[in-house]
């Protein structure tokens, strides 16, 4: 499934006009701490955060997430935004929150089987 | 011979209603299936979907689980998470157990196999809030226990 | 502390009522059951019940009650020599059951309209989960005081009363937390003590809880962000709780910025601490009735925060 898929789905918000959405999502990572998605986050997760300040979009490009996903309405500013576009990181936001936002990935299979 | 509930066939509803989680295939039925059911959560289920451990001793694990909520900020915790809600953090200060005090949250689970400090789990102990800890990712739990039946925390605004 | 049972005053007896009404069958039943099959012998249900200090046994095939064996079923069995005759032709087929899902006074019922010392428990299909005596009733509802008292040694030691026992033409009630900054370790400690006095003053879930976030919020800035930490001092009044927090500096630059969710001055060790994420004014502002905040850079900064209770909600109110 890719992340344009997920963010059709989903209903989420494509923010920024340069995001790749043709990228292959094949699992997640949920986590507000920027430290911890650095070191958790593997290539292809998409990542849901609360978070939107600049920082996201470094970490996303460094452990190569497929895209990430901001939750509870959060706005990134435009320099976030920018910088995304320029790194063609797609940045979707939702209103709902993270425990809502795994749930309904996990619903659309994204991550492990829920029988485990 | 005496013969418990289990060799007769009987099982005790926890127990059934686990097995359901094993033989599920998929989907999120299960959930809306145990909602309908009407029975809610409890630690006890918690502990066994979430495959987790339980660091507060003799933690009263009785207790209902209205809602789950994932945050690692606690003013996320304070803003949004309702009362009776589990919350599944990967921060394991202290204030972890303060912020779940002051928003009367449930239990605290730790995910991502951070062990909390030893300040964590006393201040837990004495505020009387069960902690929890699983090795797995906020993701994973927390689709587990979607998939059981544990939803997010309904919205107001 | 402990309830002492058999020792329930006026207000533990209410309690106990409630608590009738309250707890459901599934919380108070012995799940674990010892059951017998219909085929077994009477022979075989008196060992059962010998080893086991039973005093009867429900009756269980494929999964499904169909009936319930007592001791008196076995003692008549005995007396004419029936010890080989399978279970089936002594138990009662009659059945009382109760629902794991009702309330323990349904049983109460069950048990004060027939004779019996046992019901078994069912779920919704009608499958066994358990089994209920009178002694479980008694050890659930003692159980359940006992829970009770430990989330409320408040409501042990109220003070509520203070209200209506002095007599002014307005009372109130000043506490007054000192905060030092940067203490991470004790961090919390003045809004857990607040917490708890605003229950002993009998306050309301939802406003103890609204008064305890925003206190929490102001407690952490005056931690992260003050030169020498600050004061919280509480008001409280019976219809209304004010929050002043004061401190003497370094104060906020533009105010107008530092109320928009997401602006924060905090470094990134205090973000991994999952604080300065820039919402918490926000959250303030969310819990109380009224909010004001003045500042200047190089003096200090003054948040005051009301929080107003209705008529039902008053602290101290009476008869609670």
């Amino acid at each position: 499934m890719t992340v344009g898929e997920i963010a059709a789905a989903l209903h989420l918000e494509v923010i920024g006009a340069n995001a790749d959405l043709s990228r292959e999502v094949r699992g997640g990572y949920a986590s507000d701490l920027l430290s911890c998605a650095m070191a958790g986050a593997k290539p292809g997760d998409v990542w849901v955060t609360l978070q939107a300040h600049l920082n996201v979009v470094a970490v996303a490009s460094l452990t190569e997430v497929a895209g990430v996903i901001i939750t509870e309405g959060a706005r990134p500013d435009a320099d976030t935004v920018k910088r995304a576009d320029q790194e063609s990181i797609a940045l979707l936001g939702t209103k709902e929150d993270t425990f809502s936002t795994v749930a309904r990935l996990v619903k659309l299979g994204v991550g492990e089987p829920v029988s485990g | 011979m005496p013969m418990s509930l289990a060799e007769v066939g009987c099982r005790s509803p926890r127990r059934q209603a686990f097995s359901w989680v094993e033989i599920s295939s998929g989907s999120n039925r299960l959930g809306r299936e145990r909602d309908a059911w009407g029975e809610p959560l409890n630690l006890h289920d918690i502990v066994r979907v979430a495959g987790a451990t339980v660091l507060t001793p003799n933690a009263d694990l009785d207790a209902d689980v209205k809602c789950g909520f994932c945050a690692d900020l606690m003013s996320d915790v304070l803003s949004l998470a309702t009362p009776g809600s589990l919350l599944l953090t990967g921060l394991i200060q202290p204030q972890v157990v303060r912020t779940a005090d002051m928003a009367d949250i449930v239990s605290v689970l730790f995910v991502r196999g951070k062990n909390p400090q030893p300040e964590t789990v006393a201040l837990a102990l004495e505020l009387g809030i069960p902690l929890l800890w699983a090795k797995e990712t906020m993701f994973t739990v927390c689709g587990r226990l979607y998939s059981f039946g544990l939803n997010g925390v309904e919205r107001i605004r | 502390m402990v309830a002492a049972p058999g020792l329930l005053n006026g207000s533990e007896l209410t309690k106990a009522q409630e608590l009738v009404y309250e707890l459901k069958v599934g919380q108070v039943m012995t799940p674990e059951v010892v059951c017998v099959s219909p085929e077994q012998t009477m022979g075989e249900l008196e060992l059962i019940l010998r080893d086991g200090g039973f005093a009867g046994a429900p009756v269980v095939k494929d999964g499904h009650l169909v009936g319930i064996v007592s001791l008196q079923d076995l003692i008549l069995s005995l007396e004419q020599g029936a010890v080989d005759d399978p279970v089936g032709n002594w138990m009662s087929v009659d059945l009382l059951t109760v629902r794991e899902g009702d309330s323990v006074i349904e049983a109460v019922k069950a048990f004060s309209q027939r004779p019996v010392g046992r019901i078994p428990v069912v779920d919704v299909r009608g499958s066994l989960v358990g089994i209920l005596t009178g002694g479980d009733i008694t050890r659930g509802l003692v159980r359940a005081l006992d829970v009770g008292y430990r989330q409320g040694e408040i409501s042990q030691y109220r003070a509520s009363h203070i209200f209506q026992d002095i007599s002014s033409d307005d009372t109130s009630l000043t506490l007054r937390y000192r905060i030092p900054a940067r203490d991470f370790a004790r961090s919390g400690e003045a809004s857990s003590k607040l917490k708890r006095a605003l229950q002993r003053l009998g306050g309301r879930p939802e406003i103890v809880r609204r008064l305890a976030v925003a206190a929490y919020e102001a407690e952490m800035n005056l931690v992260i962000h003050t030169d020498d930490g600050g004061e919280l001092l509480v008001d409280m009044r019976p219809d209304r709780v004010r929050l002043v927090v004061t401190d003497q500096g370094p104060g906020i630059e533009d105010v107008s910025a530092a109320l928009e969710p997401g602006f924060s001055t905090a470094p990134d060790w205090i973000r991994d601490l999952g604080f300065g994420a820039g919402m918490g004014l926000q959250n303030i502002r969310r819990c109380a009735d009224e909010f004001e905040i003045e500042s200047r850079p190089g003096v200090g900064t003054r948040l005051d925060i009301v929080v107003r209770m209705a008529q039902e909600e008053r602290l101290g109110r009476p008869g609670q």
